[in-house]
């Protein structure tokens, strides 16, 4: 598969939105279908929901593999594959089992960031055991990749305050960035929180959270 | 024990008076992103039955932590037994605006 057609293929399924860091900043499928130059950094996917069988998706197990066969047809790898949220539906481990078996076949590296469906229950064990963190625990964490710093933020511990991240996270953000050189781009990612419009209407909205900055 | 009494959660240390155990079970319907009704009396030892007819899915989470539900599913059941009197205030954890609170009245005899 070709580049321009792997990104026609994820603007129609929803599959997944491939970025490339350039000059001009970070770049969306879109833009590189635009034809920006430069290889694929990396590759997000997200909402598999894996264990969802109503009306919208009965197949969720499919979409995402086809979305896995997708990536993997690509001739060249994206350093990394993230997957911001809701993996599962309901965080059972059936679910979590079939999501990682999926994923597993990825050919690139794959990060796996936990939405508010994975720690149903308040259970975050069953979300860090199918996909531990680089470092191990319950961690929000960073790295370099190709002159990039990337911060992945876990928002989802304590929901009921709508995706806020809480101070010890705040404060290591700041030191993480601080150590930054100011040159240095950064790409921080976090899950997206949606939030019903009060009074509740249809319209939804993103939730803003104060002092911290998103690509979502 | 009837099939819906044993599967539920039983909260408070207080006991239970045999009246309560012939068990009231209440319903609380979960459809359109709203628990209805949003506020529910109960008697202290009374079955309370959440229903899901979205098609999302739901949890039911007291705000003090006294009970989480399961993730329920579209046409899930979950019930949980409450002993003791006092308000409490949940939410779903999947979409915290959505928020109910039952009321548990003591039972008679009960002080």
């Amino acid at each position: 598969m070709q580049r321009k057609d792997f990104l026609g293929h994820v603007a129609w399924t929803g599959a997944g939105i491939a970025y490339a860091m350039s000059a001009g900043g970070l770049m969306t499928g879109t833009a590189l279908a635009r034809g920006v130059t430069g290889s694929i950094d990396f590759v997000q996917i997200s909402n598999s929901h894996i264990g969802f069988h109503q009306e919208a998706n009965p197949d969720v197990s499919a979409t995402l593999q086809s979305a896995v066969n997708a990536i993997n047809a690509l001739p060249d790898q994206p350093k990394f594959v993230i997957h911001t949220g809701d993996v599962t539906h309901l965080s059972k481990p059936e679910q979590f089992g079939t999501a990682k078996d999926i994923l597993a076949q990825l050919r690139a590296p794959l990060i796996v960031l936990p939405g508010e469906h994975d720690f149903i229950g308040q259970d975050y064990n069953s979300f860090f055991q199918a996909f531990p963190t680089p470092k191990g625990g319950k961690q929000w964490f960073s790295w370099d990749q190709n002159g990039t710093h990337f911060v992945a933020l876990i928002n989802v511990f304590d929901f009921e305050k709508m995706g806020l991240l809480g101070n010890d996270q705040l404060t290591w953000l700041k030191r993480d960035l601080a150590a930054q050189p100011s040159s240095m781009p950064i790409v921080a990612s976090r899950r997206c929180v949606l939030k019903r419009s009060n009074p509740p209407t249809n319209r939804w909205r993103i939730a803003t959270a104060s002092h911290a900055l998103w690509n979502c | 024990m009837p099939a819906a009494v044993a599967a539920a959660v039983l909260l408070g240390a207080a006991a239970v008076p045999n009246a309560a155990t012939a068990t009231t079970v209440q319903t609380v319907e979960i459809s359109g992103f709203a628990f209805n009704p949003a506020v529910l009396n109960v008697t202290a030892g009374d079955t309370i039955r959440f229903v899901n007819h979205d098609q999302e899915a739901h949890t039911v989470v007291a705000q003090s932590g006294a009970f989480t539900s399961s993730g329920l599913d579209t046409n899930d059941q979950w019930t949980v037994r409450i002993t003791k009197p006092g308000k409490y205030p949940y939410f779903c954890s999947l979409h915290p605006y959505m928020k109910g609170t039952i009321v548990v009245r003591a039972a008679r005899g009960m002080h």
